[in-house]
């Protein structure tokens, strides 16, 4: 369990966030949503300690709180997963995973382990293939895959499936969810789409306002009812949407 | 060139290409009536280029000495030239001053300094091909490193590499295309630089043939070094194609 208390961010004298708490069970998936231009990218930059926070604290299970101020890159409680896949052209599917081993882990144990994502993002037999063979939805599972590699407690996902088409995002989106269920690791997504994140989401956290703060905050019907294809489409899921774009709209 | 064509194809079609000139200028020189000296005929350039095979390849020697001499000098130089800029800004600036003056000077007048600071042996024309041939390499060099760290600057922080490891495993290999756009431009600089070093003063080159040609009024003579010269510079580029497609494997496969 890792909660976030009264994070707040300035870039100069202006604040961008102020007083943004979440908790994070393990195995659960917390969607950040808000209207553009609100403060999420700083929020994810601030998490992964690309922009330092003027306030806030984190605690780790049962530890003593942490204060954010002191927040790094080098802290790998989280981790990126960047809006496009960015595969280095010149390496194959597996090297692309295995550039994220740690470097005191022995070869064949991260060559081990990087196998065992592919085929955690169901991309076995693929291990060989360069990125001009592969697809947008295969790209973005073997980006994901590399920042699991990283081992971090939580991993955050900026818009991962923004870029892709819909039709490949929505499968994507539901193969996502079962792989959430699978996970040990907790997951921030941030995204601009409420289908997505009241489909992927245990909780929605939604931010509004300058500087932003939480406007509101739901948890989502279990899992196992999300699962059900059709649940997307009931009036339940239509009122959350609902719900959430009217806390998206500016006041 | 497209691709589905065979080699053989190919090979024919530059042959055609290369004997439809041929022919052009033989009824130029025939038809016009233009004497030797001003315009030597296809035939008695080739005869030239038989004749002198000799003399031709050991001032061409020279010329290849100094030519591969001074590109591989160039090539570290600008390698450590554009490490360095990348990793400071401040010397980048620095250093696209200097180059920009570098490059404004003309040096068909820096070449007769050249030698005499440095005599009539290969000094100087490797020098001048130093100061011609650092310029492009450099700046494209640069250029894709930058680029890349645009492109994968994220990925480098999402993967907590440090400057050095992100350069290694990230930015050089990702700025390896552009690298070998400015090794294709300094190849056929290098080649012009050393034969005009060679124009100027020389113990041996095929620019000191071609001046001792000029001063005779030997067209046959100009001619046959100028096929010479090109030849070398088409098999150098071709060489160097040959190098960046095995390097570039992923760029080329992708283009297919």
């Amino acid at each position: 369990m890792i909660e976030i208390s009264r994070l707040g961010l300035s870039l100069g004298q202006t604040p961008i966030l102020q007083n943004i708490s979440f908790g994070l069970p393990e195995a659960t998936l917390v969607a950040v949503m808000g209207p553009s231009g609100c403060g999420k990218s700083t929020l994810l930059k601030g998490l992964i300690g690309v922009l330092p926070c003027s306030e806030g604290e984190l605690k780790q299970d049962n530890q003593p709180g942490i204060s954010l101020k002191e927040w790094n890159t080098s802290q790998s409680i989280f981790s990126l997963v960047p809006q496009s896949p960015l595969m280095l052209p010149w390496k194959n599917a597996l090297e692309n995973i295995l550039l994220a081993a740690p470097a005191d882990e022995p070869r064949s144990a991260a060559h081990k382990r990087a196998l065992e994502l592919l085929e955690r993002v169901e991309l076995s037999g693929s291990e060989r293939l360069f990125p001009w063979q592969l697809s947008q939805g295969m790209a973005a599972r073997i980006s994901l895959a590399r920042t699991m590699m990283l081992k971090s407690k939580v991993l955050v996902l900026d818009e991962p499936f923004a870029a892709i088409d819909a039709t490949t995002r929505f499968n994507l989106q539901r193969w996502m969810l079962d792989l959430v269920d699978g996970l040990r690791q907790s997951a921030v997504l941030v995204t601009h789409d409420p289908r997505e994140a009241i489909l992927l989401a245990d909780e929605v956290v939604v931010l509004n306002g300058k500087p932003a703060t939480v406007r509101t905050r739901f948890n989502t019907p279990a899992r196992s009812i999300r699962r059900n294809p059709e649940w997307i489409f009931s009036a339940e899921a239509g009122a959350l949407e609902q719900h959430i774009r009217r806390a998206l709209e500016k006041k | 060139m497209s691709a589905s064509q065979s080699p053989l194809v190919q090979g024919i079609k530059r042959l055609v290409w290369l004997a439809g000139v041929a022919m052009l200028w033989h009824m130029i020189t025939t038809l016009g009536e233009i004497p030797t000296y001003i315009l030597p005929s296809p035939g008695a350039v080739l005869k030239t280029l038989l004749e002198d095979r000799g003399i031709l390849w050991f001032h061409a020697q020279e010329t290849l000495f100094e030519w591969s001499l001074g590109l591989t000098l160039s090539t570290f130089v600008a390698l450590a030239l554009s490490w360095l800029a990348f990793e400071s800004l401040s010397f980048e600036k620095l250093l696209n001053r200097t180059l920009v003056v570098s490059q404004s000077i003309p040096y068909l007048t820096l070449a007769p300094l050249l030698l005499l600071w440095f005599g009539l042996g290969a000094a100087p024309k490797i020098i001048l091909i130093l100061l011609t041939c650092t310029f492009p390499i450099t700046q494209l060099t640069l250029n894709g490193l930058r680029n890349a760290q645009l492109e994968f600057g994220i990925l480098a922080a999402v993967l907590r590499l440090n400057k050095n490891k992100a350069l290694k495993r990230i930015y050089a290999p990702a700025a390896l295309p552009q690298f070998f756009e400015g090794l294709k431009i300094a190849v056929t600089y290098a080649f012009v630089s050393s034969v005009l070093a060679e124009l100027i003063g020389s113990e041996a080159g095929l620019g000191v043939y071609l001046s001792r040609a000029q001063s005779a009024y030997r067209t046959d003579r100009v001619m046959a070094v100028v096929i010479v010269i090109v030849f070398f510079s088409l098999f150098c580029i071709w060489l160097v194609n040959r190098i960046a497609r095995k390097a570039l494997y992923w760029k080329v496969e992708k283009n297919v």
